[in-house]
C-alpha cells in the first residue's frame, strides 16, 4: 500500500534557482513612478519610511537582487569558522568551508526548516539539525542523516544540500554575497567605488581587520535613514552634533572643517563623502600618524590614485547601495586627549519598516602599533556604538521616520526636501577637474548623493 | 567504540583532561596509561560513547581528508544498526 498514491522515491527536480520578483500591483506601480518624478523635484514621499507593502517589495527587488555586504574576511580566517549573518531578513550561515572557500548558506535545514546553526559564531567541519539530525557539511552539500538505510533508501542527497547564494566574492577584505543568480561580478557591481575602497582599505599587503565581533543593536527608523545618512550627509553634523563641541570632544574645527568636504556620487546609487584638509597633530599623511603610515606601501596604487591621497584628500564617509557604510575620521579617546583616526563597517539590517539593527565594525591596520590601534578602537566606540556620541544624535533624529512614514496625515500633505544643491538653489556645483571616478561636487551644502541613492532604490523597485 | 563507563578500568588516568566543544558536539580527550604504553581516550559524555586510540591510530587521521569524516558521519548522530556508514554513497 502506498499513501495518497504516490510513487515512493519519485525524483524531484532540483531547487538551486531562485524566482524571479514579483509583479508590483498598480497602485505600487503608481506610487513609485511618483517618487521618481518627485525626486527630480528634489522631494520624497514620507511613505518610503514606513510601509510594510513597500518593504517586502525592498526584500524582494533590492535585498534579492543586489550584492550586500555579509561580513570581512578576517571574521573567518580558518576552514570551518562560521557566523550568522543576513541578507535583508533572512539569516544565513558565512562560514570558510573545508576547502577554503567562502559559502553563504540558508539558515534552514531542508527538512523542516529548524535552524541548523543556533551559535552566532563557531568552528564546525559540518552542521547537524537538533530537530531530526539531518547533517550536512560546512560546504553545504547534503552529507546524511539517522536511520538513512532504512529511511531514504532512494534519496539522492544531491537535490538536498542547504540553499547557498549563488555567488560570494571579496573586494579589499569585505565579502558580499548575492542572492540573483543572473547578477553581475561584484566588481562590475561596485564598479567604480573600488578605486576609493582602495585608498580606503589597499594602502599595504596586510590590509585592515576586524576588532572583536560587531556590536550590533536595535534602533527604532526605517534601515533607509541610515544609508541615506552616510552616502552624503555632511550638513547634519553642524546641527546635530554639535554636541561633541559642547563637550569639548571635538573642537570648533569640526563645524569649519565640514566646510572642506564635498560629494562623490558613483553609478549604482553608491556615494561618498570626501574631505580635503590637512588633519590636526599628531595625525599626517592620509590622516595617520608616522607611526602608522610609515607601515603603508602604495605601490598596489595607480598614479591618480596616490595623487589623491597625497592632496590630503580623504573620505568620511560612504554607502555602498544598498545598506553598507563607512566611516573614517578623527576623535579623542577622551576631552583634552590627542585625536586619533578610526576606520568603521557600518550596516543598516532591516528589521521591517519601522526598525532596523544596526551593526558596527571597527577595524584597525593590521601593521599599526597596538597602542595606536587600541586608541583608534576607544575613539570608534566613543563616536559610535550603543553608547557612541554621534550615535545617540543620529538615531534620536532618525527615529522620526517611521511615525511620519505612516501618518495618513504625513501622507497627503507631506514631502520630503532633497532640494539642496539643485540648480540655482545654492553654490553647489560640479566640479571637473577631479582626479578620481565619479560625479563631485564643489562643496557639501547639496543632496546630490542622496537623491542618486532614492533614484537607485525607487529605479531597482521598479525594475521589470 | 564502546559504552563509556566513566571509571574505565583498562588504562589509567594522566590527570589532565581537555575539552573540545562547538555547537553541535563535546568531546573530553585525556590520555590514559596502559600496563605498557598510552592511549588517547575520546569520550562522548552527551552519547555515553567512548573510544580509544593508540599513536598509529591517532597518526592514521593526519592523512585523511575531510571525506574521511563526512563518511563517519553519514548516520549524524551514531552508527546506523548492521551499517558501515563510512562506505555508502
Amino acid at each position: 500500500m502506498t499513501e495518497l498514491n504516490e510513487k515512493p522515491g519519485t525524483r524531484v527536480g532540483r531547487h538551486t534557482g531562485t524566482v524571479g520578483p514579483g509583479p508590483l500591483n498598480g497602485s505600487m506601480q503608481t506610487f513609485l513612478s511618483e517618487v521618481q518624478s518627485d525626486l527630480v523635484q528634489g522631494m520624497l514621499s514620507p511613505r518610503v519610511l514606513n510601509d510594510p507593502e513597500l518593504h517586502q517589495v525592498e526584500l524582494d527587488r533590492i535585498f534579492t537582487k543586489c550584492w550586500v555586504f555579509v561580513g570581512h574576511v578576517s571574521e573567518i580566517p580558518n576552514n570551518g569558522d562560521y557566523l550568522l549573518r543576513y541578507v535583508g531578513e533572512d539569516q544565513f550561515i558565512l562560514v570558510r568551508d573545508e576547502q577554503g572557500e567562502i559559502q553563504l548558506l540558508f539558515n534552514s535545514c531542508m527538512h523542516r526548516g529548524s535552524p541548523v546553526c543556533r551559535a552566532e559564531k563557531g568552528n564546525s567541519s559540518h552542521f547537524r539539525c537538533p530537530y531530526h539530525g539531518w547533517i550536512y557539511k560546512n560546504s553545504g552539500d547534503w552529507n546524511g542523516a539517522p536511520q538513512r538505510a532504512r529511511a531514504y533508501r532512494k534519496f539522492d542527497g544531491a537535490d538536498w544540500g542547504l540553499r547557498k547564494a549563488p555567488h560570494v566574492d571579496s573586494y579589499q577584505g569585505l565579502i558580499f554575497a548575492c542572492l540573483d543568480p543572473d547578477a553581475v561580478s561584484l566588481r562590475e557591481y561596485l564598479g567604480d567605488m573600488c578605486w576609493y575602497l582602495d585608498v580606503l582599505l589597499g594602502l599595504n599587503e596586510q590590509g585592515m581587520t576586524t576588532v572583536g565581533d560587531p556590536h550590533r543593536w536595535a534602533v527604532p527608523s526605517n534601515w533607509k535613514s541610515g544609508a541615506d545618512n552616510f552616502v552624503g550627509d555632511a550638513y547634519h553634523v553642524i546641527a546635530l552634533h554639535q554636541s561633541l563641541e559642547e563637550i569639548g570632544v571635538l573642537g570648533g574645527d569640526v563645524a569649519r572643517g565640514v566646510g572642506s568636504n564635498f560629494h562623490v556620487a558613483l553609478d549604482g546609487g553608491h556615494g561618498l563623502i570626501v574631505t580635503h584638509m590637512p588633519m590636526p597633530e599628531p595625525l599626517g599623511y592620509m590622516g595617520f600618524p608616522p607611526e602608522v603610515h610609515s607601515t603603508f606601501d602604495l605601490k598596489g596604487l595607480d598614479a591618480d590614485q596616490r595623487a589623491f591621497l597625497d592632496a590630503d584628500h580623504g573620505v568620511v564617509g560612504f554607502t555602498i547601495f544598498p545598506n553598507l557604510s563607512f566611516f573614517r575620521s578623527f576623535g579623542a579617546t577622551e576631552p583634552g586627549k590627542p585625536p586619533t583616526t578610526f576606520t568603521l563597517l557600518r550596516q543598516w539590517q532591516p528589521k521591517g519598516p519601522e526598525n532596523f539593527e544596526l551593526w558596527n565594525w571597527s577595524l584597525e591596520w593590521k601593521s599599526a602599533p597596538k597602542e595606536f590601534n587600541d586608541a583608534a578602537y576607544r575613539a570608534g566606540v566613543s563616536s559610535f556604538g550603543p553608547s557612541g556620541i554621534f550615535e545617540q544624535d543620529d538615531t534620536v533624529a532618525w527615529a522620526g521616520g517611521p511615525p511620519t512614514g505612516r501618518s495618513v496625515f504625513a501622507r497627503k500633505t507631506m514631502k520630503f526636501n532633497y532640494q539642496m544643491g539643485m540648480e540655482g538653489m545654492g553654490d553647489y556645483a560640479i566640479r571637473e577637474d577631479w582626479i578620481g571616478p565619479g560625479t563631485v561636487s564643489t562643496t557639501p551644502w547639496g543632496e546630490m548623493n542622496q537623491r542618486r541613492w532614492w533614484h537607485q532604490w525607487a529605479d531597482r523597485l521598479m525594475a521589470q | 567504540m564502546t559504552a563509556y563507563e566513566d571509571n574505565a578500568a583498562d588504562g589509567t588516568d594522566s590527570g589532565t583532561s581537555i575539552q573540545i566543544s562547538n555547537e553541535f558536539a563535546t568531546i573530553r580527550l585525556r590520555k590514559v596509561h596502559t600496563r605498557n604504553g598510552e592511549r588517547l581516550e575520546i569520550v562522548a559524555p552527551r552519547r555515553g560513547l567512548r573510544i580509544l586510540l593508540d599513536a598509529v591510530e591517532l597518526e592514521s587521521l593526519t592523512w585523511q581528508t575531510p571525506e574521511t569524516f563526512s563518511g563517519f558521519l553519514r548516520a549524524s548522530i551514531g552508527r546506523d544498526r548492521g551499517e558501515d556508514e563510512s562506505r555508502m554513497p
